[in-house]
C-alpha cells in the first residue's frame, strides 16, 4: 500500500537533514507505529506520506501513485498532533465541511455525521456549540470524526492521544481497532508506547532522520517480565531465588512482597506458575509486564550508535 | 471548482466576521444618512467612493481569506483532502467575486434606505455601466485578493498594505505633484509608467468607456481577461509550490 525509496528531506540547502534515506514498506490493512524522540523526524516523514512537503530526493508511493494524487487523497485520513480547528463553526459544520470535501454523497451528510459523533462518544449538547469553547479531549474527538465522515482507508494519526484523559484515549483506541477490525491501513506516530503496543502491528523506530530499527510487535515482545506478589512472610524471597535457579530464570529485582522475572519466551511461564505452588508461596498477584517496546528503543540506539 | 471551499468561504465571512460585520454596518448606515443629509453631490460622492478600485480591495479582503487559524496545520488538514490546488483557487477567487458584490449591494441598500426615509421621492444611483462596472471589476479585484493571499502568511498582509496605498497615492499624484523647469519633460513618461503599472497591478475595465468611445478597442477587454487569468495562474503556482509542514511550528 505505501512504498517509502530511499527518501531524504533536507532543509536550509541540505545543512539540516530531515530524513535522511528512508525505506519501508507498509502493507494493506496494517497498523505501524512510528516511535521516536522529539525531533526524529517522525512527522517530517508522516507529511511526506501525506503530500504536504516535497522530497529533496526519493519517492513515496501509495497504490502505485504519487500521494499528492487526487486518486490518493481520495482514500486518506488524516488527524493532525494539534486541533488547529476553525472555531467558529460548530461540530456539525466542521465534519459537514469535510465530509463534503472528502467527495461523499451530499445526500448522505446528516446520517454520516451523526454517525460519526456517536462514535466518538462526542455529548449532544456539544454538537451544536462552537468548536472554541471545546476542550482538548472533545477537539480530539471532533478530529477523529472528521476522519470518521471522510471513510478513509489509509488513516494517519500524528499523536492522537497527547495529552488526553484515559476516557478520551479508550475512544481513540477504540477508533482505531475498528479500523484494524475493517482492514484499513493506519500509520500512527505516538510518543505513547503503552499505546502503540496495544494497536500496532509493526513498529519503527525513528531516529536522526533513519528508521534505526523496523520489527513486527510480536518479535519485539520475545523478552518479557513477570511480576510475582505474594502474601506472608518476606522470606518467601530465599525460596523465590532458589526456584528461580532451579529453572534457569533471572531473578532482576524484589522488593516487600513482590519479586520480578525476565523470561526469555512464554513457554516458561507455566514452569514458574508450577514452581511456586511447589515452593508454598501464597502468590496474590502474578502478571506480565511488556517491555517490548523499551527494548525497541534501547536496540534502536544501540543500532545508531554502531552505525 | 469546488462547492465545499465555496460554502465554508461564505460561512468564514457571514458567521465568522458577524460581530466586526455589526460595527461595519452601523458605520455604513451612518454614512449612508450622512451623505443623504448632505444632498445629492455627496451620494454621489459616496458612491463613487465604492466604486473605487481601493474600496474593492477592501470588499474582497474578508473572502479571499483561507481561514482565521493560525500556522499551516490547519491548511495541512485541507490539503489531504481529494481538493486539487487549482480547484481551490478558482472556488476561492468566485467566492470573493460574489462576496464583494454582497457587500456592495449591502451599501447600496443601506444608501437607498436611507435615502426613502430622508426624501422619499425617486433617485437615480446607478446607470446600467455603473452595474456593469462592479460586476466586472469585483471579479478583477477578487483575482488580485485570492492572488495577494496565496502569499506566505506574513508577506501577504504587507503585500496587501502595499497595494491599496500604492493605488491611493497614485490616484492623488497628479493633483498634489507639480513639476516645474527640467522636470516637466519627464511628466509624459512618468504619466504612461504609471497608468502601465495601474493596468497590471489594479486590472479595473470601463465598459462604458470602451463600448460608448467612437473607436472600438479590444486591448482593454484582452488587458482585463489576461490579468485575470495571470492572478489566478499565480495563485495556483505559489500554492502548488508551498509546503505544508508543522513539524518546525
Amino acid at each position: 500500500m505505501i512504498s517509502v525509496t530511499n527518501l531524504s528531506k533536507t532543509y536550509k540547502r541540505g545543512k539540516i537533514k530531515a530524513l535522511n534515506d528512508v525505506n519501508f514498506t507498509v502493507n494493506e490493512g496494517e497498523v505501524l507505529g512510528l516511535i521516536g524522540p522529539n525531533g526524529a523526524g517522525k512527522t517530517t516523514l508522516m507529511e511526506c506520506m501525506l503530500g504536504l512537503i516535497f522530497p529533496s530526493s526519493g519517492e513515496v508511493q501509495i497504490n502505485g501513485y504519487n500521494p499528492s494524487h487526487i486518486e490518493v487523497k481520495k482514500i486518506i485520513g488524516f488527524l493532525p498532533e494539534r486541533e488547529k480547528y476553525d472555531s467558529w463553526m460548530n461540530a456539525r459544520e466542521f465534519l459537514g465541511y469535510h465530509y463534503m470535501l472528502s467527495r461523499q454523497p451530499l445526500g448522505g451528510a446528516k446520517t454520516a455525521i451523526e454517525e460519526a459523533l456517536d462514535t466518538v462518544q462526542l455529548v449532544a449538547e456539544a454538537r451544536t456549540r462552537p468548536l472554541s469553547t471545546y476542550s482538548k479531549g472533545m477537539l480530539q474527538r471532533v478530529g477523529l470524526a472528521q476522519m470518521i465522515v471522510g471513510k478513509p482507508r489509509l488513516c494517519f494519526l500524528d499523536e492522537p492521544t497527547s495529552g488526553l484523559d484515559p476516557t478520551s484515549r479508550n475512544v481513540v483506541r477504540d477508533v482505531i481497532r475498528s479500523w484494524k477490525n475493517e482492514k484499513v491501513t493506519v500509520v500512527l506516530n505516538s510518543h505513547n508506547l503503552d499505546e502503540v503496543e496495544r494497536v500496532c502491528d509493526r513498529v519503527a523506530f525513528v531516529y536522526g532522520g533513519r528508521i534505526a530499527t523496523i520489527e513486527k510487535y510480536g518479535e519485539a515482545e520475545d523478552q518479557f517480565t513477570v511480576i510475582v506478589k505474594w502474601s506472608g512472610p518476606e522470606d518467601a524471597f530465599r525460596r523465590l531465588e532458589e526456584i528461580g535457579k532451579h529453572a534457569e530464570l533471572e531473578l532482576s529485582l524484589a522488593e516487600g512482597s513482590s519479586a520480578r522475572f525476565i523470561l526469555s519466551s512464554k513457554q516458561q511461564l507455566p514452569q514458574l506458575a508450577r514452581s511456586l505452588v511447589n515452593a508454598q508461596i501464597d502468590v496474590e498477584e502474578m502478571f506480565i509486564e511488556k517491555k517490548g517496546l523499551e527494548k525497541l528503543f534501547e536496540q534502536g540506539w544501540r543500532q545508531l550508535n554502531e552505525k | 471548482m469546488n462547492l465545499a471551499v465555496l460554502v465554508y468561504t461564505f460561512l468564514l465571512r457571514t458567521k465568522k466576521f458577524r460581530k466586526i460585520d455589526l460595527v461595519f454596518d452601523a458605520m455604513l448606515i451612518t454614512a449612508c444618512f450622512g451623505s443623504v443629509m448632505q444632498g445629492p453631490g455627496m451620494v454621489q460622492r459616496f458612491i463613487d467612493l465604492m466604486m473605487n478600485p481601493a474600496t474593492m480591495m477592501i470588499m474582497a479582503w474578508g473572502f479571499a481569506t483561507d481561514s482565521m487559524v493560525k500556522g499551516t496545520e490547519y491548511q495541512a488538514l485541507l490539503f489531504t483532502r481529494p481538493l486539487t490546488r487549482s480547484s481551490y483557487v478558482v472556488s476561492k477567487t468566485i467566492m470573493t467575486w460574489l462576496g464583494a458584490q454582497l457587500v456592495f449591494w449591502k451599501c447600496f441598500l443601506a444608501l437607498l434606505a436611507a435615502n426613502l426615509l430622508l426624501h422619499p421621492k425617486t433617485v437615480t444611483f446607478f446607470t446600467g455601466w455603473d452595474v456593469l462596472y462592479i460586476v466586472a471589476n469585483t471579479l478583477s479585484f477578487g483575482a488580485l485578493a485570492v492572488a495577494v493571499h496565496r502569499l506566505p502568511t506574513k508577506w501577504a498582509g504587507l503585500a496587501y498594505i502595499l497595494l491599496f496605498y500604492s493605488y491611493l497615492g497614485g490616484a492623488a499624484m497628479p493633483a498634489g505633484v507639480k513639476f516645474t523647469g527640467s522636470a516637466q519633460s519627464a511628466t509624459v513618461p512618468m504619466e504612461m509608467t504609471r497608468d502601465a503599472l495601474s493596468h497590471v497591478l489594479y486590472p479595473v475595465i470601463d465598459l462604458e468607456a470602451v463600448f460608448h468611445s467612437t473607436t472600438f478597442s479590444i486591448v482593454p477587454i484582452l488587458a482585463y481577461i489576461s490579468n485575470i487569468l495571470i492572478y489566478i495562474t499565480l495563485a495556483t503556482i505559489m500554492l502548488n509550490r508551498r509546503e505544508f509542514s508543522y513539524a518546525q511550528d
